[in-house]
């Protein structure tokens, strides 16, 4: 048995002490905020906080996580009233989407860590964080505007 | 919507498009046959509620929310209020005035905006004039008198105001209007003024929901253990292994190749979740019967495009002039050859849907630019009528032309019809890079001839691009072949295309980065050697303003090709990317310029070159785009199609052995990242032209931007895609 606390709550777990944090979160706990992109922590999108720090739930068995604090994008509630999401869509970062949450993720970790980062902090912390659709200049502006506030 | 749902509520206007073409009907139309295959496009009920489906499906491109717009100001009514709708497949909208290539509800070729600028905005205006002439009726007074205001009908003469509520049981009794009343673009609210997307805090919380996100009670989960090569077959595979896997419930070969050319066999393992499923095809340890490819390796392949290259065989030619009859005695030839890899399309959702076939119905949950192909080919396979065929689209996350093709359906309904559980099919990232629908590759011979005066007196260009030959595509390989703008007194274009090693699809823009690619950077190639200024040469090879007859797959796509527009972003970019200033030692800047699906781009790539390492610092976009309907939107468009371009052209390509492809994942096959990501600097040329593409326009321009501006920085001419076989591209430009 896995045991962990998810977004405050604690969470217990019969399944494949291998199986990613990913998949777990995905098909078995109905969130679906971390998305698969790539499987190898390669792209970032199925960011996640473990103990406050962004991590790939795709490389996190789960055994790895037993007794952990794990934070999801669902944690932050559904309004969008986070400073980084406010941010995000002043600059109208989102173009598909699909990855958007995994950089707010990166993003909120990087601004607890760094309150006010440089573009060079914030080149490091977002680098893995892929985005096909290029919103990259944006995520940069969201990041500065969010640390401002 | 379904059609039923709109006939509960009799009382409401609503307006149908059917399959095939433009049809407005009302629900209670006397032609009954026709709203079999029809579905509701708009609807405003007795409570003014206002539902619209959009014809266009959004995977990035922000269309959902431009749709959006266009049809609240030609109805007059509040955007916000609005209820948005994905269609189905079933929604169909074509605007007559284009060629008809998308026809059936797919959203590709940068035309949800273009074209639904004429079709959107003609569904809203014929219920706005048919909710004018309802009150006109009504009060006895002449239509032309009356006006609306927001979601009202007015007779400023007699004082008089009716809502659409009021009037929308009686305007759905009326024969639609004859001439819809179009609102002046004076009076626009929403269209020109920067909307934020529709779905943005969907999207920032996570509650967004991808085809891959997908959850339908009592699901399976499939994954696919395919051929790496086409027409191949399993020798080999252990089921009982795979069975024995915890979570794993069926083992099954699937033959998608009824359905599909060139499809994959392959063997199919469904479980109880994702993880499971992946484990269970480790455990087949499948064998594949010996290949026998078309290409042994990397060399033989390109070995056969050269030799289409200097071979006489042409499949489409164009030559302008008296070709054959120039004196070249006098003239200096300069030739380079130029080579474009295969590419993917990586949207960052890998292939991902959800199907249900419940024996007389199947449900499909999946994101898809072409739902009504999608429709099509599911009763292909599984013999049901439309009306027993239900789609859910989802958003996309990202398609750039993957979710335009079928491979993933074809797959999902064959398991369908075994499985009899809901089965979300699962694509991991390898299989799609490893079976993908690539960009296809090119060779491309590039001649000209100059004379003492510093004048281009011939010009000849050779372009080999696989492709089975098939003459249809040969065409569109073609287009914008012989179209571009340059005047040469004598000139010859020839295409061929040759058999490749791995399938092909539709990745953003297609085909024109292996027109720009070669063509810009020998402009760009000849400006040094005659010691010209790049784009004076470009400005100059364009010559006297006139239009361009297009091709049959550019003749349609709004604002005309006139020259003149050329000139105009390409000294709009000079000035805006201070060209003619001075740059520091170590930096150099690249030009391009190009016409894609209706828009003018001109483009201007700053890199620097430091510890032999490029770094792409700066771009600069100059855009004739006609109308802007969503500004913000329009240049995050220009902005993420520059870095779709820039990326493809530094790094990414797809390669066989054996007929296998070598990439796998993102180590392998990068695409850019954060700190390799430039400034981008956006302008757009005024207009009030109809609106044109912006998906894809600015993706091919930026191939031969970054190749011109490597060799300004570097002096390095690189004649081949991906750009890094050259020179290495540093992890990280300059952030302060």
């Amino acid at each position: 048995m896995i045991v962990f606390t998810l977004n405050g709550k604690v969470v217990e777990l019969d399944l494949d002490a291998q199986m990613p944090l990913l998949w777990a979160l995905r098909d078995h706990l109905n969130l679906t905020g971390a998305k698969y992109g790539c499987g190898g922590g390669f792209c970032g999108a199925c960011t996640v906080h473990v103990a406050g720090q962004a991590t790939r739930a795709c490389q996190l068995p789960l055994q790895a996580v037993h007794g952990q604090e794990v934070t999801t994008i669902e944690a932050f509630g559904t309004d969008g009233s986070h400073p980084v999401q406010q941010a995000w869509a002043e600059v109208n970062v989102a173009q598909c989407g699909y990855c958007q949450t995994g950089q707010v993720m990166s993003a909120i970790a990087l601004l607890q860590a760094h309150p006010q980062p440089t573009d060079a902090q914030i080149a490091q912390a977002m680098n893995g964080n892929l985005c096909r659709c290029g919103t990259y200049p944006r995520v940069l502006k969201a990041i500065r505007l969010a640390a401002k506030v | 919507m379904k059609r039923r749902d709109f006939l509960a509520h009799g009382s409401a206007l609503t307006l149908f498009t059917a399959m095939g073409g433009v049809r407005l009907l009302h629900a209670d139309s006397p032609d009954q046959a026709a709203l079999t295959s029809a579905d509701a496009v708009l609807s405003i009920d007795t409570h003014g509620k206002v539902v619209f489906v959009s014809p266009y499906t959004e995977m990035g491109q922000g269309s959902f929310t431009a749709a959006a717009m266009m049809m609240a100001d030609e109805l007059d009514t509040d955007l916000a209020s609005m209820e948005l709708r994905h269609h189905d497949g079933m929604v169909v909208l074509t605007d007559p005035t284009f060629d008809g290539r998308f026809n059936g509800g797919g959203s590709g070729g940068s035309q949800s905006v273009a074209s639904g600028w004429v079709g959107i905005r003609d569904i809203g205006a014929a219920a706005r004039t048919a909710l004018i002439e309802t009150a006109a009726a009504r009060w006895g007074v002449n239509a032309a008198e009356c006006d609306t205001a927001q979601d009202c009908v007015v007779h400023e003469p007699s004082q008089r105001k009716l809502k659409y509520a009021e009037l929308v049981a009686a305007a759905a009794r009326r024969p639609l209007p004859d001439q819809p009343r179009y609102l002046p673009a004076s009076r626009y609210r929403y269209i020109g003024k920067p909307q934020r997307r529709a779905d943005t805090t969907h999207i920032l919380t996570g509650q967004a929901s991808y085809a891959m996100d997908g959850k339908v009670e009592g699901m399976l989960y499939a994954s696919i253990e395919r051929c790496p090569f086409v027409n191949g077959a399993p020798v080999a595979f252990d089921r009982d292994q795979a069975l024995a896997v915890p979570g794993v419930i069926d083992v099954f070969r699937l033959e998608p190749g009824e359905f599909e050319i060139r499809a994959k066999c392959s063997i199919a393992v469904v479980a109880r979740d994702t993880w499971s499923a992946l484990q269970g095809r480790k455990a087949l340890r499948a064998q594949w019967q010996a290949n026998q490819p078309m290409y042994a390796d990397e060399g033989e392949f390109w070995a056969a495009m050269e030799q289409g290259l200097h071979s006489d065989a042409v499949n489409a030619e164009h030559t302008v002039g008296d070709f054959a009859a120039v004196d070249t005695r006098q003239l200096t030839e300069v030739a380079h050859i130029y080579r474009m890899g295969y590419q993917n399309q990586t949207p960052m959702e890998p292939i991902a849907m959800t199907a249900h076939h419940r024996g007389d119905v199947l449900e499909l949950w999946v994101g898809t630019q072409y739902p009504s192909s999608y429709r099509e080919r599911i009763a292909e396979i599984t013999g049901l009528r439309q009306e027993k065929i239900i789609v859910h689209n989802t958003i996309m996350g990202g398609s750039f032309g993957r979710r335009f093709v079928r491979d993933g359906l074809t797959e999902s309904i064959l398991i369908a019809q075994r499985v009899k559980h809901p089965v979300k099919l699962v694509w991991t990232r390898e299989d799609d890079l490893q079976n993908g629908q690539y960009r296809n590759a090119s060779i491309m011979n590039m001649r000209a001839w100059l004379g003492p005066d510093q004048q281009v007196h011939r010009w000849y260009q050779k372009s080999v691009q696989t492709h089975p030959q098939d003459p249809q595509r040969v065409s569109d390989l073609a287009s914008g072949m012989s179209d571009q703008p340059y005047t040469f007194k004598a000139a010859r274009y020839e295409i061929l295309g040759v058999p490749g090693n791995v399938n092909l699809g539709p990745m953003r823009s297609p085909p024109h980065p292996a027109k720009l690619f070669p063509t810009v950077c020998f402009i760009d190639e000849l400006a040094h050697r005659m010691g010209v200024d790049p784009i004076d040469l470009h400005i100059r090879l364009v010559g006297q303003p006139r239009d361009i007859p297009q091709g049959e797959w550019l003749s349609s796509y709004g604002n005309t090709d006139n020259t003149s527009t050329y000139i105009e972003v390409a000294q709009a970019v000079r000035r805006l990317s201070h060209w003619d200033e001075p740059l520091p030692t170590g930096s150099g800047k690249g030009f391009a310029m190009g016409y894609i699906f209706g828009t003018h781009v001109g483009m201007v790539v700053e890199v620097a070159w430091r510890d032999d390492m490029i770094s792409i610092e700066k771009v600069w976009c100059a855009v004739n785009c006609g109308r802007e309907v969503n500004p913000d939107v329009a240049r995050q468009q220009v902005e993420g199609g520059a870095i779709y371009g820039l990326s493809s052209a530094m790094g990414e390509v797809i390669t066989t052995i054996g007929g296998e492809v070598q990439q796998s994942n993102f180590h392998n096959y990068p695409i850019m990242r954060f700190a390799q990501a430039p400034e981008i600097v956006v302008e757009f040329i005024k207009s009030d032209e109809r609106p044109s593409g912006l998906g894809e326009p600015v993706t091919p321009p930026a191939y031969p931007a970054l190749a011109n501006a490597v060799f300004a920085a570097s002096g390095k001419r690189i004649r081949e895609i991906p750009l890094n076989r050259h020179i290495t591209f540093a992890p990280m430009r300059s952030f302060s």
